[in-house]
């Protein structure tokens, strides 16, 4: 580790938030519900990298070992997202998320 | 083997009815009489079990009463040794206030088992699976040594009697149980406010020399807070009210106590006979074991509120039952008035009030247990309670008119039984509240606060002597179609029937001849875990030197600490 | 088992007639049934006995100069701990001393004869036993019990419990015919307004305990009577006054004084025996008992000895004038022990204790004599008590009717019988005291006295033979009922020389006031007494010289009878002319000055009203509060679901919106 590139953990979590961002945007700005769901995949990830910036930041093991646990999460999660979604485009034949308002007052 | 029990008979004893609800409501194929059986079983076995922790309690010398004993200590999260901040734990044990309260609670659940075996004829198998619930958790209430321990008993007895009362009441059962649930909630969510709070505090006080700090519940630490100086007046006050607002509803207290009528009409007997004999007493209990010693300052300055409000529920309630045409809606509304009795004995903060209250809600366990479960007997006769259909039963029940009259006497603190050994105690205390005595300085209330109250031993004779000229005496008055045999039952009372009553009966005449087995056990521990508290006879922790009266700088400095 | 000594006498005086009763609650309906007496008759004998032996023992150690017992003749022990009311501890104790020995004997004797009348009075003319007749005896045992225990406590809280005990048993003992309406209400009535002396009554055993920091006879007695001699500033007045008015209260209650009296005609309901041996000769006393037993407080608050002596003469003229219209034999009776216990209170008021336990002690024989007479007379009359509806008894009647004859002399103040001697000295010490009007009342009480009571005799006993419908021949009482009788009214006729000395000259002028029984008595009474008001009072006036006062309330009780005589007598239509003549007045007396009436209107009515005040406020307004909180949250969700739209994107949106406000917020504030 000594010779080699060590990060700054400054620049990792710019990495982060940069993810995080493009999420973000990609969530409130596209309409197709798989794109909308890789899109919240994203700001996971941004958010796993910046654990990981932390887990460094702070010199303890804790944050790699929760970005482990989260992408766990992550992953049984994607898959149930996509199953959802899969069910929706089945009973509307669309994957517009305009059909899907009747949760509403 | 002895080891095991003394170290897990309150574990035992609190987790027991609950196993054995989980495995009774598995067993489709049982049949309704072996569900009666098992459950009567299982609630007799806690009794002996709470017999065997009152034997070991018993042989703790008298000075030792006063402490807890029988503890058992589990850390769920985090543990004194580790550096975590957060402190849970699974925390009982017994001193000379819980036990009487765990004994009657152990005491009157296989009666009200037994009183249900012929009122209950569907659904046995899920109602006494709920019972045995509700007897875990009402018994783990009086075990908890930690605030959030004894939070989570309070609330989860609520699951249990919703049920209870929605599926076995009466016609209006669902209301009833709607209204119970919601209005018990609303106070304890205040209440659990207060409890978040006071962890919170608790992290402030420095654990130990090294100056550690925990977010704890523990019980014996919270008492320290006030001790140490680390609950202003301010503070106190909005806890009290906290406290207050699941308690005195529990109590329940004159203007919050519209949910108990209704309740108690509508419930199953076993769930009034329970409702009143037991879940009423946490709400006292509370006060008792939280809110007068953690929170002295507040308790003197809000006992007065708290006082008027007992006397108005005194005179209102009896005054309301009075005018009952509804035998068991007069006992739901004597309550209302019994309650004030012990809430104002209690906040004499005098030895003699204090005991007057814990054997009030003893004796009033008993009594308007009893009363509950005899207007269930009559209930299940005639199928109606009202003044205007039955009347005169003496002549065709003398058994049953002899215990009414035996539970009435004591209800109205006849000397002799029970009633009155409480209700002269409290009235005692009350009266002397505000004069200083040798090692038992003044308390807050005074004689203008036992004068009105002492027309409560007259409006209960009143109301009380209403009911019994109007079900037992005159000429007899019966719905047309007689009593119903449908169940087993004959006209006057069955063995079974009696076998009920006779137990409570006998315990009410010991009490009022013989007090002291109740007070023997209650006096040591009243007088260090409540008294000497709340009148701040011990300081300990670590600002010992700071006057009450200029907590909130030291409080302040605390949490400065913390945020840096 | 010691039976000489004192203690176990004591204990054993109150637990034989329980054990009695605990033992026919037991079997008595499964065993014994119609032989249920012999269990308690046995009980309160070897009761009576003890009582009997203790008082002897008690005496001897008078003679002797007190040895064994503390404090002259008093004695006080401790039982067991009762009560721990934290500083200290309510205990059971006992106190023997004269007083007690006095009561005990009162009480136990004419319990003892009560108990051997019921036998014969609860049962059918053919012997059966009435329906209840064990449950009757076991209520009979509990009383005895339980008033043996308010005389022997040795406490205010022990007193407490007897007199509750015995507000139980008469409760019981009114309701025994629960049947009928009539008798639950009174039973319910003298409950309850007895409750209401003793709200007052409680108060004051608090108010003792708050002043002097215990409720042991002797420590408070002593207490007070120190503070007296150090006094004003030791103890003020105000407050031995309150302590004396509240117990006042209870003795008002449970002796059936003026305005707390309108349980005491009620009760009549209960079986005559009952209204006999509660009602009229020993529980009702225990009032009166109270007061001499408290007479340190009470004498040394001169404002409330007034207000007892000034009750006492109120109530006993009051209840003799309503005696005067009454034709319901045991009402009548009824209304003349209220007047009694008024001269009781009135003679207690005036300082002159032992005289009013005097009084008491005769009562107790004469008036239990006439009310069991009456008894015979109901039993013959299947259950017609009203004396309207038969006359001329004293034919076939023979024991009952020269018995109950011996009693209304004895009531009537007849020279020479037990009344006449007790009676005289309270209305001597009233006419002696600073209030000698109370003593002009009382003596006009006794005319009315002598009066009904002989109105009442001639129309029962004298003139035509006349029976209810029902009735075919009267006949005389066997027995068990008679036996009682002729033993009750020797003690009517004698009763009273025990309280007198012998000297002096003259018919009358023979006995000399103060005998044995106030000798006896003097030690509990004189030791704390001021100055004696009854002797060579200024005020004495003509009436009290020599033995004039005899003389002219022998005349007045004559003139009472004589007048009885005349107008039932001779002249019957003098009393329908009278009765028409007053109109209103007499209205008002037959309806008892429309007390009843007045109760209900200014309180229950009132109190039931609050009552329903009080449920409809629950129902109609708390509960109405309850639905404006509960709607609170109901709008709120009204208002704020239009921002649930249901978009996806625009919540995120808004989620952003937020975080981004707050970062915002986070670094400005940094």
């Amino acid at each position: 580790m000594k010779e080699g590139f060590v990060l700054n953990s400054s620049a990792l979590m710019l990495v982060g938030a940069m993810l995080f961002g493009l999420g973000v945007v990609g969530f409130l700005t596209r309409r197709n519900l798989i794109i909308m769901f890789l899109c919240t995949e994203v700001m996971f990830q941004g958010v796993l990298v910046n654990f990981v910036a932390m887990g460094q930041r702070w010199g303890n093991l804790q944050g790699q070992a929760f970005g482990l646990f989260v992408l766990v999460i992550a992953a049984v999660e994607a898959g149930l997202g996509l199953a959802i979604v899969v069910m929706l485009y089945r009973r509307r034949g669309t994957l517009d998320a305009e059909h899907w308002r009747t949760l509403r007052g | 083997m002895n080891g095991l029990f003394e170290h897990h008979i309150l574990s035992l004893i609190v987790f027991l009815p609950v196993a054995a609800a989980a495995l009774l409501f598995t067993r489709t194929s049982w049949d309704a009489p072996t569900v009666r059986r098992f459950a009567m079983f299982v609630a007799l076995l806690v009794f002996a079990l709470a017999c065997y922790a009152t034997s070991m309690f018993l042989n703790q010398s008298a000075t030792e009463r006063g402490q807890f004993h029988l503890v058992e200590r589990l850390h769920w999260f985090g543990d004194t040794d580790s550096l975590a901040p957060v402190h849970l734990q699974y925390h009982v044990g017994v001193d000379g206030i819980s036990l009487p309260l765990l004994l009657l609670t152990a005491f009157l659940t296989p009666l009200a088992i037994w009183g249900s075996f012929t009122g209950i004829q569907d659904r046995c198998r899920e109602y006494y699976s709920l019972m045995l619930l509700l007897h875990g958790a009402m018994l783990g209430v009086f075990c908890a040594r930690d605030l959030l321990l004894f939070y989570i008993f309070f609330e989860f007895t609520l699951i249990p009697l919703y049920f209870l009362i929605g599926i076995w009441g009466g016609s209006q059962r669902t209301k009833a149980a709607n209204m119970f649930f919601i209005y018990t909630l609303t106070g304890s969510m205040l209440t659990f406010a207060g409890v978040l709070y006071l962890g919170w505090k608790a992290s402030l006080l420095p654990l130990g020399a090294d100056k550690t700090y925990e977010f704890s519940f523990d019980l014996d630490r919270l008492y320290e807070l006030a001790a140490a100086g680390y609950l202003s007046l301010d503070v106190q006050w909005w806890l009290f009210l906290a406290f207050f607002a699941g308690f005195a509803i529990k109590v329940p207290l004159f203007p919050m106590h519209t949910w108990l009528p209704l309740a108690h009409t509508e419930a199953p007997t076993a769930g009034s006979v329970m409702l009143a004999a037991v879940l009423l007493k946490l709400g006292t209990y509370g006060f008792l074991r939280l809110s007068l010693p953690m929170l002295p300052e507040a308790s003197v300055a809000l006992a007065p509120f708290v006082s008027i409000l007992a006397i108005i529920g005194i005179i209102y309630g009896a005054l309301a039952a009075w005018v009952q045409d509804d035998v068991k809606k007069l006992v739901a509304y004597s309550s209302v008035s019994h309650l004030g009795f012990c809430l104002l004995g209690m906040f004499s903060l005098k030895m003699a009030g204090l005991q007057g209250s814990l054997l009030y809600m003893v004796n009033h366990g008993l009594s308007t247990g009893a009363l509950f479960l005899i207007v269930g007997m009559i209930y299940e006769r005639y199928h109606t309670r009202e003044f205007a259909k039955i009347g005169g039963l003496a002549r065709k029940m003398p058994v049953m008119t002899f215990f009414l009259i035996v539970f009435t006497m004591s209800s109205i603190g006849l000397p002799g039984t029970n009633g009155f050994i409480s209700e002269f105690l409290v009235l005692l205390g009350t009266f002397n509240s505000s004069k200083a005595e040798a090692g038992s300085p003044a308390g807050p209330l005074g004689m203008w606060y036992a004068i009105p109250a002492a027309s409560g031993i007259l409006l209960g004779a009143i109301y009380m002597l209403h009911m019994a000229r109007c079900v037992l005496f005159g000429p007899l008055k019966e719905p047309g179609h007689g009593f119903d045999s449908s169940t087993g039952l004959t006209q006057d009372l069955t063995r079974r029937e009696i076998g009920i009553l006779v137990p409570i009966a006998a315990v009410c005449i010991l009490i009022g001849v013989y007090p002291r087995v109740v007070t023997d056990i209650t006096a040591p521990a009243l007088q260090s875990q409540v008294l000497t508290r709340a009148h701040h006879m011990v300081k300990r922790g670590p600002a010992p030197a700071v006057a009450m009266h200029d907590v909130a700088p030291v409080s302040n400095r605390c949490e400065v600490e913390v945020a840096r | 088992m010691d039976l000489n000594n004192v203690e176990t006498l004591a204990i054993l005086i109150p637990l034989l007639p329980l054990l009695g009763a605990v033992a026919v609650g037991v079997i008595g309906l499964r065993g014994l049934r119609s032989n249920s007496h012999w269990l308690v008759l046995i009980g309160v004998g070897l009761a009576l006995a003890c009582a009997v032996r203790l008082f002897m023992n008690i005496n001897l150690a008078l003679t002797k100069g007190g040895s064994g017992c503390i404090d002259g003749l008093a004695k006080s022990w401790l039982i067991y701990g009762w009560i721990n009311a934290g500083v200290t501890w309510m205990n059971v104790t006992f106190r023997i001393d004269s007083l007690t020995c006095v009561m005990l004997l009162t009480v136990l004797s004419v319990s003892f004869l009560v108990v051997a009348y019921s036998v014969g009075y609860m049962r059918d003319h053919h012997g059966h036993a009435e329906r209840g007749y064990e449950r009757f005896f076991a209520f009979l045992g509990i009383f005895v019990f339980s008033m043996c225990m308010l005389v022997l406590a040795g406490n205010f809280l022990l007193l407490y419990l007897g007199w509750e005990l015995v507000g139980l048993s008469s409760y019981l003992l009114i309701g025994f015919y629960y049947e009928k309406p009539s008798a639950a209400a009174a039973a319910k009535k003298a409950f309850i307004v007895n409750r209401i002396g003793d709200f007052g009554f409680g108060l004051g055993i608090f108010l003792i305990y708050y002043t002097f920091g215990t409720l042991d006879y002797k420590e408070v007695f002593d207490l007070v009577a120190k503070m007296k001699m150090a006094g004003g500033a030791a103890l003020s007045p105000d407050r031995v006054t309150a302590i004396a008015l509240l117990l006042f209260c209870g003795a008002m209650g449970k002796s059936a004084q003026l305005p707390l009296h309108v349980w005491l005609p009620d009760a009549m309901e209960g079986p005559t025996p009952v209204s006999a041996l509660i009602h009229a000769a020993t529980m009702v006393t225990a009032g009166v008992y109270m007061v001499v037993r408290c007479n340190v407080i009470f004498s040394a608050s001169h404002y409330a000895m007034w207000i007892v002596a000034t009750i006492g003469g109120i109530t006993s003229l009051f209840a003799a004038t309503i005696a005067l219209t009454q034709f319901d034999m045991k009402r009548i009776l009824a209304y003349s022990t209220l007047s009694q216990l008024g001269y009781m209170f009135l003679g207690a008021g005036v300082g002159a204790f032992d005289s009013a336990i005097f009084h008491l002690f005769t009562h107790a024989f004469f008036k239990a004599l006439l009310f069991l007479g009456a008894g015979s007379v109901m039993h013959a009359m299947a259950g017609v008590i009203d004396i309207r509806h038969f006359s001329g008894l004293a034919r076939s009647m023979k024991i009952t009717a020269t018995t109950f004859c011996i009693g209304g002399l004895a009531l009537a103040g007849f020279p020479l019988l037990a009344g006449f001697w007790s009676k005289d000295e309270i209305i001597h010490a009233a006419l002696s005291s600073d209030m000698p009007w109370l003593g002009y009342m009382a003596l006009i009480t006794a005319w009315m006295t002598a009066f009904y009571t002989f109105r009442m005799i001639f129309m029962a006993f004298h003139g035509q033979e006349r029976l209810p419908r029902d009735v075919h021949h009267a006949h005389e009482s066997g027995p068990w009922m008679t036996a009682p009788l002729l033993i009750l009214s020797v003690g009517a006729i004698c009763a009273g020389y025990v309280g007198v000395t012998f000297g002096g000259h003259g018919f009358l002028g023979v006995f000399e006031p103060h005998g044995e029984f106030h000798h006896f008595l003097s030690y509990f009474t004189s030791g704390h007494r001021g100055t004696p008001k009854h002797v060579g009072a200024a005020e004495a006036g003509w009436l009290l010289g020599g033995h004039r006062l005899m003389y002219v309330s022998a005349a007045i009780s004559l003139w009472g009878i004589g007048t009885a005589w005349f107008f039932y007598r001779r002249r019957p239509t003098i009393p329908l002319a009278i009765a028409f003549a007053s109109g209103g007045l007499y209205r008002l007396l037959y309806n008892k000055y429309y007390v009843d009436e007045l109760y209900d209107l200014a309180l229950v009515r009132p109190l039931r009203r609050i009552g329903m005040v009080c449920y409809n406020l629950d129902r109609y307004f708390i509960n109405a509060i309850l639905w404006v909180i509960a709607a609170v949250p109901r709008l709120i969700g009204i208002i704020l679901k239009g921002w649930q739209t249901g978009a996806m994107q625009g919540y995120a949106l808004a989620m952003v919106v937020g975080l981004l406000v707050m970062i915002w917020w986070m670094l400005v504030a940094a």
